[in-house]
């Protein structure tokens, strides 16, 4: 599943990967093995499984480091919050609106990226997320401001309700199953060829006819729209948002999935995600160092390890004349 | 501690306001300058966002807390103001263009071949890491800075100025005309223009670029410091979490001047501390900045090299 | 081969060891903020409830066993108290001291709630957190509703001002103490000339001290904690400020006035304080327990934590069992329990009847009582 290889025959990937059969099997079975605890701390990593992978698609396919993703993700859950705050909208209504607004602000945040030079796509997006957690908290007419929503039911199919730790949990493997899927197409189709040649040299894939600009504005839409899912999932979960959880933090952290897992590398990203989340969540007792890791982790992974932890090319080679370099 | 006796009169007219406004807006504008400054000479050479910026200068803070209060509290130096910030600011500087130093050579030489991206990554990773460490050692309450500036104020124009003020930006106003003037007739500085303006070339004539781009982080480094002390004394209280928020603002006012343009760097912070100011007090504090955001957005849109223009190298 | 034996039995004895512990002590978990810019908070807090355990284990214990504190980190963030709650649930505790902000309080209350689990928060304040009908919630801080009633009560009737600027710190707890105290104001005859928001954190607000100024009011009313109000004391009066200044609980705190310097005096703060109660023979021995134990003074969060683990303890003795519906029931029916802050009784919603509010003012560098016992 290398980015840069995209001409795989599909049943290559089982003879390659015979263990992926494997964790599948075993991601079906998981509750049933485990405590409650254990599916609430799943369910939560695939939330950031989904999470990462988005992000993957702006940083990964179209190499546009985006620092406030969080604000995709809080842009989806405040759909859902806010629909069911004035209109009681049931989840499975208000997820492709989720999807749908978050995209819309990717689209926002992609036409004054495409304007600015490369290097102050950083900063714009940082600000940008940072803008609309300012928002979220101040439009209080709209989101009651920084006391939150909550209370938003649980999701209902036709009468029935999921209301169960282990039905949350097979949602979200669903969608997970469904956007690493929807991943792996888009990373072998002319699309994701696309991208990947914008990211490693942007000026010969224009002289290939590649509409540099309305490419790297889909990357952003889609990737804004996979987050806004797992902010419309997230909330119906937990039940209560508010703007504290979607700020800088939380951007940085879901940037250190991607990276540990490696830049564009779709199941890196899944472990990336993983790690990121369960080895603090067992490290509790040393929450007060968490932060100061994952700074420590960014810098050494980018001297010694920029691939990623399953990545497999080199990126220490010079590169001419690209944005990445 | 400081007492200031308030103006004569309390007159609320509107050119006082708006007078007064502008005198915030600059002095607020003149710390952003002494750190866009420092920012945009690093990406001038390296092509790197250096994010850790705003917590070098937050450690020049801290160093000159340390400092300041350990000299005004055992009267050495018989509490003569003057001396003891000159000496918090001798120190701060240099303990701040030490960590500039180390963050250059631990972070970013070592990836200085590698594509951009990583070294965006890794600025970004030692932000943080150096944010952390404060909070572990040093806690995360606030330091009292003492104060080191003549006390009083003057009047002009029913809008007040204190000399706590004026001397910022005096001192702001040195240290950058001596910068300028550095960078323009010496030998050092002009090699520092030289491997500014294309690496290749410079080695090639036998100068040492990774030497050359550690001075540089040494000067900015050292002027962030300086900035540290004297922003931490003016406000009073020194916390770790003002080097984010200053990062935040040198970034913005160095896109705004035109990245790697050391002018236009003075221009932005000047710029960004006057609108900051001016839409906090006349539209909303609430929403300030958003508009701020905003506002960048739109002069990129229309000038997206910045105010100024830009004066990066093109590496070839 | 010989490794997976070797481990099979490791965690064989691991879980049974485990499961052993769980049966022999009775488990109250802490929430609160002990990583992040609030740690300090937390960690005084939980000392608070680790001293009242102690108290309880040197007297032999709780229902013939020992009492264990497991504390839980929710970050001061929603996320992480939704963490928290689990992990605390995991452990089986069967009360809970927690958390410190509202936004912390919302969500752990409701993962409390699905196994009957008793929470007893010390400082949150959001009056929303006991109007949802949710049986297991209690509070011995008292609400912001009421808070900002009085301070608005405070501003009209006692300090006689009309025109009133109001600022918060855009956070759930400052602003909906601004809202309150600003409708309180409004209601009773005054006029609130100016409602704005400061960015906590940013250290330079004479842009909107100086609007302020020229709008000429009376008083300035600050909603949020003492870091940012400490910054805005000192400004206002470098530029002159003849206003009076009112505030919350959040910015009493010695610190604030070692940030504002003279900007700080004659500054009105409401806030429960342990002055109040200093002279109360319960809270003495408190103190000098804590004194022993820790080496340094109590703060408000840890008395409250202290006293709030008090309640659960003997709630506890007085269900006689540690299922937590009961014990929820057994604090329910406390009557003027004698709390080291004074007599606790409890509504059906959870709040305290009566909390000990007093009105403080700065003189000459020191929080001096200046009205005590608000309703």
């Amino acid at each position: 599943m290398r980015m840069d290889r995209p001409y795989i025959k599909k049943n290559q990937i089982w003879r390659t990967n015979p263990w992926l059969l494997a964790v599948i099997i075993l991601s079906l079975i998981f509750p049933w093995l485990s405590p409650e605890y254990y599916v609430d701390l799943a369910f939560n990593v695939l939330i950031y499984v989904i999470l990462a992978e988005s992000l993957n698609i702006i940083i990964g396919f179209a190499g546009l480091l985006n620092l406030g993703h969080a604000a995709f993700f809080g842009v989806g859950a405040y759909t859902y919050g806010i629909l069911w705050r004035f209109f009681q909208l049931p989840f499975f209504f208000a997820l492709p609106l989720s999807a749908v607004f978050a995209a819309i602000m990717g689209l926002l945040l992609g036409l004054p990226v495409l304007r600015v030079r490369h290097d102050y796509i950083a900063i714009v997006t940082l600000g940008f997320g940072e803008v609309v957690k300012l928002i979220l908290n101040n439009w209080t007419d709209l989101t009651d401001g920084p006391n939150g929503l909550y209370g938003m039911a649980p999701p209902q199919l036709w009468g029935f309700v999921l209301r169960s730790r282990t039905h949350y949990y097979y949602l979200a493997l669903l969608l997970v199953y469904l956007i690493l899927f929807f991943m792996v197409r888009l990373g072998h189709s002319r699309l994701g060829r696309a991208w990947i040649a914008i990211r490693e040299d942007e000026v010969s894939a224009a002289t290939l006819g590649i509409r540099i600009d309305r490419l790297k504005l889909l990357a952003f839409t889609v990737g804004a729209g996979l987050a806004g899912v797992a902010g419309c999932l997230m909330a119906s979960k937990h039940r209560f948002i508010s703007p504290a959880g979607f700020g800088f933090y939380e951007s940085i952290i879901i940037l250190c999935m991607v990276i540990v897992g490696g830049i564009g590398n779709i199941p890196g990203v899944v472990l990336g995600a993983s790690i990121l989340y369960i080895v603090p969540e067992i490290l509790r007792e040393f929450s007060d160092f968490r932060m100061i890791t994952v700074g420590a982790a960014m810098i050494i992974l980018m001297i010694f390890r920029p691939e990623g932890i399953l990545g497999k090319e080199k990126r220490k080679m010079i590169r001419v004349r690209s944005p990445y370099s | 501690m400081n007492t200031y006796r308030p103006p004569l009169f309390f007159s609320s007219s509107k050119r006082e306001m708006f007078l007064q406004q502008i005198i915030n807006g600059t002095i607020l504008g003149f710390i952003y300058s002494l750190l866009a400054m420092g920012m945009t000479m690093v990406f001038g050479i390296t092509q790197v966002i250096h994010f850790s910026h705003g917590e070098v200068f937050m450690i020049g803070s801290f160093i000159g807390v340390g400092v300041a209060v350990l000299l005004t509290e055992t009267g050495y130096l018989g509490g003569n103001l003057f001396w003891v910030l000159l000496i918090t600011m001798a120190l701060a500087m240099t303990g701040a263009a030490l960590l500039g130093i180390l963050v250059d050579r631990t972070c970013y030489r070592p990836i200085r071949q590698s594509p951009r991206i990583n070294s965006l990554v890794s600025a970004i990773g030692s932000s943080i890491f150096i944010q952390q460490a404060v909070i572990l050692t040093l806690g995360s309450k606030f330091r009292i800075f003492p104060f080191l500036f003549p006390k009083g104020e003057f009047h002009f124009l029913e809008s007040m100025v204190t000399y706590a003020q004026l001397s910022i930006v005096l001192i702001s106003l040195f240290l950058m005309v001596v910068f300028s003037l550095f960078l323009k007739y010496s030998r050092l500085g002009k090699a520092l223009q030289t491997v500014a303006e294309n690496q290749k070339v410079a080695g090639l004539l036998g100068i040492n670029v990774n030497k050359f781009i550690a001075l540089t982080f040494l000067i900015v480094s050292a002027m962030a410091g300086a900035a540290g002390v004297l922003t931490g004394s003016y406000y009073g209280s020194v916390d770790f979490f003002v080097g984010f928020m200053a990062g935040l603002k040198a970034f913005t006012s160095m896109i705004l001047g035109g990245v790697g343009n050391v002018t236009g760097a003075v221009l932005g912070g000047l710029v960004i501390g006057v609108a900051e100011t001016l839409i906090g007090g006349y539209i909303s504090n609430d929403n300030k900045d958003i508009l701020v955001f905003l506002l960048l957005i739109i002069i990129l849109v229309f000038r997206p090299s910045g105010l100024l223009g830009e004066r990066v190298a093109e590496k070839l | 081969m010989w490794n997976k034996a070797w481990l099979s039995i490791f965690i064989a004895v691991f879980l049974f060891a485990g499961s052993a512990s769980a049966q022999s002590t009775i488990k109250i978990g802490f929430g609160g903020p002990l990583s992040g810019p609030q740690t300090e908070i937390g960690k005084k807090a939980l000392s608070g409830v680790q001293l009242a355990a102690e108290e309880a284990n040197a007297k032999g214990g709780v229902l013939g066993k020992k009492l264990e504190v497991i504390p839980a980190d929710d970050e001061g963030k929603p996320e992480g108290a939704v963490n928290a709650a689990n992990s605390l649930v995991k452990k089986e505790v069967v009360g809970v001291i927690g958390h410190w902000n509202s936004a912390c309080s919302f969500p752990a209350s409701e993962i409390y709630a699905e196994k009957n689990i008793a929470m007893i928060t010390y400082a949150s304040t959001n009056p929303k957190l006991t109007e949802r009908g949710l049986k297991n919630i209690f509070r011995t801080y008292g609400r912001d509703d009421e808070h900002g009633r009085i301070n608005g009560e405070f501003i009209v009737k006692t300090l006689k001002k009309k025109r009133v600027a109001i600022l918060h710190d855009k956070g759930a707890y400052g602003k909906m103490m601004a809202e309150i105290t600003g409708q309180t104001v409004k209601k009773l005859g005054g006029e609130v000339v100016i409602f704005d928001g400061i960015t906590s954190g940013e250290k330079d607000f004479r842009a909107i001290l100086t609007k302020i100024k020229s709008l000429n009011p009376e008083v300035l009313f600050y909603g949020g904690y003492y870091s940012d109000f400490g910054l805005i004391l000192k400004q206002a009066r470098e530029l002159g400020a003849k206003w009076d200044f009112v505030s919350v609980g959040g910015t009493y705190d010695p610190e604030l006035i070692k940030i504002a310097g003279d900007g700080a005096e004659g500054a009105f703060i409401q806030a429960i304080s342990l002055d109040a109660v200093k002279d109360q023979p319960s809270f003495k021995r408190f103190l000098q327990a804590f004194r022993e134990k820790y080496k340094n003074d109590p703060d408000l969060w840890a008395a409250i934590a202290y006293e709030n683990a008090d309640i659960l303890i003997s709630g506890i003795k007085k269900a006689g069992s540690p299922d937590p519906l009961k014990i929820v029931d057994a604090i329910k029916g406390f009557k003027d329990y004698p709390g080291i802050l004074g007599p606790v009784t409890f509504n059906e919603k959870g709040d305290i009847l009566a909390p000990l509010l007093s009105m403080f003012q700065v003189q000459k560098g020191k929080f001096v009582p200046y009205i005590s016992g608000l309703k």
